[in-house]
């Protein structure tokens, strides 16, 4: 593998070099190198340094993605424990960038870290999680909460 | 209607000081593809294009394939007339030693039915209680009978009526009667004893239901057009289990070699897609 370095830098003017290898696992890098662009320096006009940083992180860690079982149980070990330091408005900002930059596995990772996190959340708290209007009438929400009263239990009822 | 919509915008969402970021709807549903079928329940309430998106097939496909691989929620389902569940990662996560499991009864279709009730005490007094007396504890509740499961779907039929065929999602409580054979269909009449096995074609994402009946006449109903084919003869005698497994694209029972004289078993496999044993 090459060990070119290539500088990213984000839409609040950070710069990270780092390995192509690395800029590689950002899809979005590797398609411009692929297309020949002979670049040095990368703007990611969508990215915060903050946030790029942390992307940066998920890609050094990841890769050489070992087969081994070992090696495999480490890097799950490792994703739980990256994501642990977050809170879910940085996980938000870490899937928009995941999405934008097209790195797989860490859009794989924080999805399911959002979904496992947001699992017992009330449709009241989704609709503020993701911005979502409700345009149910009263009628229409209570009918549609009385077809899915299966997926409600006693946990999810306000606490008085 | 318009004085009674609740506009919700401009709520704390807009106004909190740690405003979240915007996501566009191809990421909110990357995270609802792997959101827990309950909580997907949940998440129908939120609003009409989240209800429409959830109650896509296709979604359903796509959540399917995306948990499949995942350790998600597992239950084993017991049939022992009722149907009982058991959560998988109690009996995983207490490998030493014995352990109670706690089973937890299903809602299962007509599992109370009043109607159904009277008959049932009729026919339990004179048939299976010689001495006369019976417990009246035992027939509270409608008996079915386990035919197989497919993707967390279960397939099972009323024990005294085996032509009432229902499937059954343990997990949203939806179930479906499956329509009766059209007289069209079944040349001979007045065939009672048969078997059932149900699976999933991943070719055309459709559910099947494969009918069997006495002198090889065999049927499969599929679930996407909602109806009933007769389809080509069992190369093997009888089928001598009631459950069926589904295993790589086809169901398998246990089956008996025709012919012969010590009747010796066999397993069947039936092609989902070809549809041919």
């Amino acid at each position: 593998m090459s060990s070119n370095k290539i500088v990213l830098t984000s839409s609040d003017g950070e710069s990270f070099e780092v390995e192509e290898v690395v800029a590689r696992k950002l899809q979005i890098v590797g398609h411009m190198i692929e297309d020949d662009c002979v670049i040095n320096e990368i703007p990611l006009q969508n990215v915060t340094g903050d946030i790029l940083s942390m992307v940066i992180e998920y890609c050094k860690t990841h890769v050489d993605e070992e087969e081994s079982e070992e090696a495999q149980t480490k890097l799950k070990t490792w994703d739980k424990e990256f994501m642990k330091k977050f809170d879910l408005k940085t996980h938000l900002k870490i899937i928009l960038a995941a999405n934008y930059l097209n790195v797989k596995g860490l859009l794989d990772l924080v999805s399911q870290t959002i979904a496992d996190n947001i699992k017992d959340y009330t449709p009241e708290k989704i609709r503020e999680v993701f911005g979502v209007e409700n345009d149910y009438t009263e009628e229409e929400e209570a009918e549609v909460r009385k077809e899915n009263a299966w997926a409600f239990d006693e946990a999810d009822t306000p606490k008085p | 209607m318009e004085a009674t919509k609740r506009g919700r915008v401009g709520s704390n969402h807009e106004a909190s000081p740690t405003k979240l970021p915007y996501l566009p709807q191809e990421v909110i549903t990357e995270i609802l593809l792997r959101s827990h079928a309950r909580s997907l329940g949940r998440f129908r309430c939120v609003s009409k294009p989240f209800h429409s998106l959830l109650s896509d097939p296709k979604f359903a496909k796509k959540h399917l394939d995306h948990n499949a691989v995942r350790l998600g929620h597992r239950r084993l389902i017991l049939s022992s007339n009722n149907l009982f569940a058991v959560d998988l990662d109690s009996i995983r996560d207490g490998c030493e030693g014995l352990k109670d499991l706690t089973s937890v009864e299903l809602d299962y279709p007509l599992k109370e039915d009043v109607d159904f009730l009277s008959e049932v005490y009729k026919k339990a007094q004179l048939k299976l209680n010689p001495d006369g007396t019976y417990s009246s504890g035992i027939y509270k509740k409608r008996w079915v009978c386990f035919f197989g499961s497919s993707n967390g779907l279960v397939c099972m039929a009323n024990i005294l009526s085996l032509n009432d065929v229902f499937l059954y999602n343990p997990t949203t409580g939806e179930c479906k009667r499956v329509p009766d054979l059209p007289e069209s269909l079944s040349s001979k009449s007045n065939k009672t004893s048969f078997s059932y096995g149900f699976g999933f074609d991943s070719q055309t994402n459709d559910y099947k239901v494969v009918k069997f009946m006495d002198g090889n006449d065999n049927y499969v109903y599929s679930l996407k057009t909602d109806s009933w084919r007769r389809i080509c003869n069992m190369p093997y005698k009888d089928v001598c289990f009631l459950t069926s497994v589904e295993l790589n694209g086809a169901i398998h029972w246990i089956s008996i070699l025709r012919g012969g004289e010590t009747t010796p078993k066999v397993v069947t496999a039936f092609d989902l897609t070809t549809e041919k044993f």
